[in-house]
C-alpha cells in the first residue's frame, strides 16, 4: 500500500503496525522520534499497536540544534 | 544569602541565562558553551528525520546536570502548525515547556502577534508551559498573560543581528506591568547587553548567536555568565539616577587654603 512519510510516497505492507514500519526503516527509536500519522501525535507507547492505512501521512520529527 | 531563583511554570531555574543551541561549530562546542554558561535551560528545535542520512544526535551531547531543554516551534508559520509542532515536542523530549516561536518572514525573522496569542490559548489548555517569543509589544505581553503564558519573551532586535536592546523603551514598559517573567530573547549581541537587560530588571535573558558565532565561543558563554549575574546584582543593588548636571564628588574648596 502507498504511505507517505514526511511527504515523500513510499511502498510498504499492509497490515503493518507503526513500531514495524519504523523498525525497518533502521531509524534509532531512542533518539528523541516523534510521530504524527494525518496531523495526530501517536504516543511511543502505542506504536506497536497502530496500524497504518493506505494513504497514511506520517510525520517524523527529531530535535535539532536551533534557537 | 537570599535565594534569587527564578520561577517559569512551575520549575525553578538558578542560573538567569537561557541558551540557544544553534550555529555552533560543533556539538562539542555547543555542549561545552552551555556547561561555561552555567545555563539550566537550553532550545533545542525540531525538524523532519532524515531518513537516508542520520544527523549527529544534539539531545546526547546536551545531557548535562541541571540543564533542562526548551524545544521551540520555528520552522512553522501558523498557528495550528504551532500546537501540532509543541505536541510532537511534548512526545518526542517528554517535557511540557515550550518556547513558542511563529515567525514566516525569513527576512527579518518577526513573530507573528496574532498566531502566536491564538497558539498561546490553545496549548495553555493543554496543559504546556508556555514562552512565546514575541516583539517588545506591552499590550501583546497583557494578552499573552491573560490566556495563561508562563512567560514572556521579548525581542531585544531581530533574531541573529547582535544589535542590542533595540526595543529598550518598550522592555521597560513591559518589565513595569508583567506578571509573569520577562526573558529576554533575540538580539543580545555582547555581555554589556545582557547586563543592560538584567540592570532593566529583566527576570532571565535568551542568548544564542552571539556565543555561537564568537572567536571563542566557550569563553564568551561565560563573559555572558558574569554580565548576567552582574546585571542582576546591580538590579537588587538599585542603581544611582542619572543626572544632567556635575555632582562632584570631592567637596569643592579651594586647594590647600580652605576647609
Amino acid at each position: 500500500m502507498n504511505i507517505y512519510v514526511n511527504d515523500a510516497p513510499t511502498q510498504t505492507e499492509s497490515n503493518q503496525s507503526l513500531a514495524a514500519f519504523l523498525a525497518n526503516m533502521e531509524l534509532d527509536l531512542t533518539k528523541s522520534l516523534a510521530v504524527a500519522i494525518n496531523d495526530n501525535v501517536i504516543s511511543k507507547s502505542d506504536w506497536s499497536n497502530h496500524q497504518l492505512q493506505a494513504e497514511d501521512r506520517l510525520l517524523l520529527i527529531a530535535p535539532v540544534s536551533g534557537g | 544569602m537570599k535565594t534569587d531563583s527564578l520561577t517559569i511554570g512551575d520549575r525553578e531555574f538558578t542560573s538567569r541565562l537561557f541558551l540557544g543551541t544553534g550555529k555552533f561549530g560543533s556539538n562539542q562546542l555547543m555542549h561545552d558553551a552551555v556547561v561555561a554558561a552555567n545555563s539550566e535551560l537550553v532550545t533545542v528545535a525540531l525538524r523532519r528525520v532524515h531518513l537516508q542520512e542520520q544527523k549527529d544526535d544534539v539531545i546526547a551531547h546536551l545531557d548535562i546536570p541541571n540543564v533542562k531543554l526548551l524545544p521551540n516551534t520555528s520552522g512553522v508559520r501558523t498557528a495550528k502548525e504551532a500546537v501540532l509542532s509543541a505536541q510532537l515536542a511534548r512526545e518526542s523530549l517528554q517535557t511540557n515547556l515550550l518556547k513558542l516561536e511563529i515567525h514566516p518572514d525569513p527576512r527579518y525573522l518577526l513573530p507573528d502577534p496574532i498566531e502566536t496569542l491564538k497558539a498561546t490559548e490553545i496549548l495553555a489548555k493543554e496543559d504546556f508551559i508556555i514562552l512565546p517569543y514575541i516583539n517588545a509589544d506591552p499590550v501583546l505581553c497583557k494578552r499573552l498573560e491573560d490566556v495563561g503564558a508562563a512567560a514572556v519573551m521579548p525581542l531585544g532586535a531581530p533574531i541573529g543581528t547582535n544589535q542590542g536592546l533595540q526595543t529598550k523603551a518598550m522592555l521597560e514598559i513591559i518589565i513595569e506591568q508583567s506578571n509573569v517573567p520577562v526573558v529576554v530573547d533575540a538580539g543580545i549581541g555582547a555581555p554589556s547587553h545582557a547586563a543592560e537587560a538584567m540592570e532593566m530588571g529583566a527576570d532571565a535573558v535568551l542568548v544564542n548567536t552571539a556565543i555561537a558565532i564568537a572567536g571563542d565561543p566557550v569563553a564568551m558563554s561565560e563573559a555572558f555568565k558574569l554580565a548576567t549575574i552582574s546585571g542582576r546584582m546591580a538590579f537588587h543593588a538599585r542603581i544611582g539616577a542619572k543626572n544632567k548636571q556635575a555632582q562632584a564628588s570631592s567637596p569643592l574648596t579651594a586647594f590647600l587654603t580652605q576647609a
